[in-house]
């Protein structure tokens, strides 16, 4: 009796204890993950290739986070080269940002063998993702959703919860497909205008007038050297479009009870496509943009360009299966997954594809700034030869202005309410540099003094305190040449029926005005620059190896005035802090962590300077990014553009030691 | 991979070349930039302006990427319906960055007798990217001397070229010779692709060559001394192989067709061409 007695009191007291120690150590353990790095090989289609795996996963397994609470995370890496790994949209220490390079104590990233373990507080809730930072490892499937619990209930309701995570594979490594491009830009396109095409668009002419139309169209894009089916520099010729790492053929299948509210977050994990998204029979009730929530909005179809995140929610009625369908931009293949009430449901085929967008003259109209002056890092910079289009000034050919009308640059200026350049002449611009160039001088008034002028020469024909003079936002007259108008920087034409709802960045309002929302401090010009013939890419004229960082002052609001000089959409991601495309909302408009740049057109980011660092500033085409559309984004105490995390190499400049 | 020792060699080669050129060269540019700016802009140099060649590994792979390609547009047997077919080939490859690159051209053909070679010619350039379209080249150009008792003699020009995309879509190569004895040669050619469908492309292509004065047992006399045309029609089954038939039509003229005339050849000949095109 004593003895069993004895056992219950033991009992008793073991499973308090276990209790107490569940209660303790659960929030702990529910923020701790373990990943470990390693190449496996995968046969996806047809051939068998080494993928960069996480905890064995291609993609890997989906963390789950919640607010307000520190997250520990675990990476081994068990590859013979260094990895990374970044948490795409998250809000956290520079430190733990995960880009090799930018990162204060991270420059080259988890060695071979090594266990890096990453902590930092979860301040943000929503759908987010992680992928490696670098071309090779997140092309060969680094990439995994991420979760996160709100604090607070959310102010939508859901009965399920379905991750559809867009992403692409290749056969080919990487480096190699860059290689490719690089040799031939249109090494993927097999979509090129032809002689065939050509014969068969004259013979669909009514009258001789669209015919000479036809042939004027074709000889303005040679003359140019561009190529209008340009939409997609890799394409289904070398991709194979997967969702939660299936392909359209296998289709992964999410489950669901006639009735219910699904959630459905979509993330694109894609290096290089662009998806449009659509579920016929369903509409879309879209509820949060990149991690944040909006003022639902219903629409039938979405454009997510890469690395973005929307949250939408569907309520399937009928006992029935309904295709998540996602078709790349330019029209080479399917992402497909769908929704069903059992996992044996048969396979759908999948529809036709819509026809092939081409690019317009109008997604050529170039704004032109002023080159050879980059106002966005400390010192002018120069365009590196072949990085401008030679066209650029619009000043040739078809497009030329009509005469009397005066130089053609400055109307486009005018246009455009890009007037600054007249405000800051060269000499005022060097003058600047100069005083930057003194950033190392002792009294710090100086150093205010240096920051100041820098945003005041720049704000000059503006004013920053005119967030009217947008191009989004106020869409002001844009009387281009000939009565051509700028592509509209927002709006996409997804080539969807009439009547059909396409969801645009306009339609993401926050749910509550922005209390952080006033007017720009400064603004800053960044030029999306690069040769489609060649294969290169930049901001403001310079790869990122031989170009200035971007400094800001810590607390800033500082506007990034992007203009897309290229015929490309770049979807442009700042790490560690939100960008606010100023969409003509004010307060309303959305934080995102990635803004897509439409080819030809500019648009007004706002950033948010609320994080100390070096952060990483790029294309998020991996491709670009590779091919050096990247920069440093530095932000400091007082804007003076000294290195605040100083790497091993600095030491060989004499004049680093002296900073800081 | 191309190993590490090998890109090292490469870039400082490239480096040489360009130094002895004097021309503005990107890495230069910005020590440049920092003196005339004032002496504290060195101080700002970051790991971002630190030239590529050291900073090159510290951004996790984000470093300008080292590539080469290797084209050869011509590589074909020709027949004129007489007598053996012969070989004859024209490619190019290249190494280096965006910006620089060792370039290499080479054409030649076998001679119908025997399948030794006729004609063979090396060109090894330095090439600079100088805008959006162009590449500006410099380097040497060898002809060699096959045959010790026939054939045109060997002969080694120093050269520069201007090699790009024409408006309407048109490859131009426009190259100029500077020879021992004070002849100077210059050459263009041009070539579109005609796409009749994504893969069928129809590539006509012409040559012209010009000398300021007589190199006799080269066959070249002054003025425009020697033609080509040629189109070529291939089927691209994959980017790097398209096998292809054509025409092709040579011709000496002005004095070169009575030079080579007295050497028992023929000024003109148009011949059938078949032929695989590659390029990896």
């Amino acid at each position: 009796m004593t003895i069993i007695s004895g056992y219950v009191a033991v009992l008793r007291r073991l499973s308090l204890a276990a209790v107490i120690l569940v209660a303790v150590v659960t929030p702990t353990l529910a923020q701790r993950y373990e990943l470990t790095l390693e190449e496996r090989v995968v046969n996806i289609s047809g051939a068998d290739r080494r993928a960069v795996t996480v905890n064995g996963q291609l993609p890997g397994p989906a963390l789950r986070l919640r607010e307000g609470q520190e997250a520990v995370i675990r990476v081994t890496n068990r590859m013979d080269k260094a990895s990374s790994i970044h948490w795409h949209g998250l809000i956290l220490p520079a430190s733990m940002d995960g880009a090799p390079g930018f990162s204060t104590g991270f420059s080259r990233g988890i060695g071979p063998g090594e266990t890096f373990e990453y902590r930092f507080p979860v301040v943000q809730s929503g759908t987010y993702w992680y992928h490696a930072h670098n071309l090779d490892q997140e092309q060969r499937g680094l990439y995994a959703p991420i979760v996160i619990d709100p604090r607070t209930p959310e102010p939508f309701r859901y009965d399920r919860d379905h991750i559809v995570q867009l992403s692409e594979w290749t056969d080919e490594r990487p480096i190699r497909a860059l290689e490719n491009l690089k040799r031939d830009p249109g090494y993927y396109n097999y979509n090129r205008r032809t002689l065939v095409d050509l014969l068969r668009d004259l013979g669909g002419a009514p009258d001789s007038t669209a015919r000479r139309a036809i042939v004027r169209d074709r000889l303005d894009w040679a003359e140019m050297r561009m190529d209008p089916t340009d939409i997609a520099d890799m394409t289904g010729a070398t991709f194979r479009y997967l969702v939660n790492g299936f392909r359209p053929e296998t289709p992964a299948t999410l489950l669901f009870r006639p009735g219910e509210k699904v959630r459905l977050r979509f993330i694109n994990s894609g290096a290089m496509t662009y998806f449009d998204v659509r579920i016929p029979g369903l509409k879309m009730t879209v509820v949060q943009a990149d991690g944040n929530n909006i003022r639902p909005v219903v629409v039938d179809e979405l454009r997510i360009a890469v690395a973005e995140t929307y949250d939408v929610i569907v309520e399937p009625r009928d006992e029935q299966q309904y295709q998540i369908l996602a078709e790349t931009m330019d029209r080479t293949g399917w992402a497909r997954t769908r929704l069903a009430t059992r996992m044996d449901a048969p396979v759908e085929v999948l529809p036709q594809h819509r026809p092939r967008p081409i690019l317009s003259m109008a997604d050529m109209y170039m704004t032109p700034g002023p080159t050879g002056l980059d106002r966005g890092t400390p010192r002018p910079e120069q365009d590196q030869p072949g990085h401008v289009w030679p066209s650029s000034g619009m000043s040739h050919g078809a497009m030329s202005a009509p005469a009397g009308q005066g130089p053609a640059a400055t109307m486009d200026h005018a246009a455009m309410g890009h007037g600054a350049p007249a405000a800051s002449p060269p000499g005022g611009m060097d003058h600047t540099a100069m005083r930057h160039g003194m950033a190392a001088a002792p009294t710090a008034s100086g150093l205010d003094h240096a920051a100041m002028g820098h945003g005041t020469s720049t704000a000059g024909a503006h004013g920053p305190g005119t967030p009217s003079a947008t191009t989004a936002g106020g869409m002001p007259a844009q009387a281009g040449h000939e009565g051509m108008l700028m592509a509209d920087p927002i709006q996409h034409d997804t080539g969807a029926p009439p009547g059909a709802r396409v969801l645009s960045y306009r339609d993401l309002r926050p749910l509550r005005a922005d209390p952080e929302y006033r007017a720009p401090d400064r603004i800053i010009e960044v030029r999306l620059t690069g040769n489609m013939e060649r294969y290169i890419w930049s901001m403001n004229g310079n790869e990122f190896w031989r170009a200035q960082p971007i400094v800001a002052r810590l607390g800033e609001r500082l506007r990034i005035r992007f203009i897309n000089e290229t015929m490309m959409n770049h979807p442009m991601h700042l790490h560690g802090m939100w960008m606010v495309p100023d969409l003509g909302n004010a307060a309303f408009n959305p934080r995102k962590h990635v803004v897509n740049i439409k080819p030809g057109t500019s648009l007004d980011v706002d950033v948010i300077v609320d994080a100390e660092g070096d952060w990483a500033f790029h294309c998020h085409l991996l491709y670009h990014m590779e091919s050096g559309m990247m920069r440093i984004f530095r932000v400091t105490r007082d804007g003076a553009p000294v290195a605040t995390a100083p790497l091993p190499h600095q030491a060989v400049t004499p004049a680093a030691a002296h900073i800081h | 991979m191309i190993p590490k020792a090998f890109r090292r060699l490469a870039a400082g080669l490239l480096l040489a070349t360009l130094s002895t050129m004097a021309w503005a060269q990107a890495g230069g540019s910005h020590a440049e930039h920092g003196a005339a700016a004032s002496p504290m802009a060195l101080a700002i140099v970051t790991p971002a302006g630190v030239p590529a060649a050291a900073g090159a590994e510290d951004h996790g792979g984000h470093a300008p990427l080292y590539f080469g390609a290797a084209l050869f547009d011509q590589n074909e047997i020709r027949s004129n319906g007489r007598g053996s077919p012969i070989y004859a080939w024209e490619g190019s490859a290249y190494y280096g960055t965006d910006y620089h690159r060792v370039w290499v051209n080479s054409r030649g053909e076998t001679n119908k007798d025997g399948g030794g070679l006729e004609r063979a010619e090396l060109q090894m350039l330095y090439s600079r990217l100088i805008g959006y379209y162009w590449d500006a080249q410099a380097g040497v150009r060898h002809d060699f001397r096959l045959q010790p008792k026939d054939g045109t003699p060997s002969r080694t020009y120093g050269m520069v070229a201007l090699q790009g995309l024409a408006p309407g879509f048109f490859e131009v190569q426009l190259q100029a010779f500077f020879g021992e004895g004070g002849v100077l040669l210059a050459r263009a050619a041009v070539s579109y692709d005609l796409l009749i469908t994504n893969r069928l492309i129809l590539q006509p292509e012409a040559e012209l060559n010009f000398a300021s004065g007589w190199d006799r047992d080269a066959l070249i006399s002054p003025g425009i001394y020697r033609t080509e045309f040629g189109v070529r029609l291939r089927y691209e089954i994959t980017r790097e192989f398209a096998p292809y038939i054509g025409y092709s039509y040579e011709s000496f003229n002005g004095g070169s067709s009575g030079l080579s005339r007295r050497l028992e050849q023929k000024p003109s000949q148009s011949t059938v061409v078949a032929g695989i095109r590659l390029f990896f």
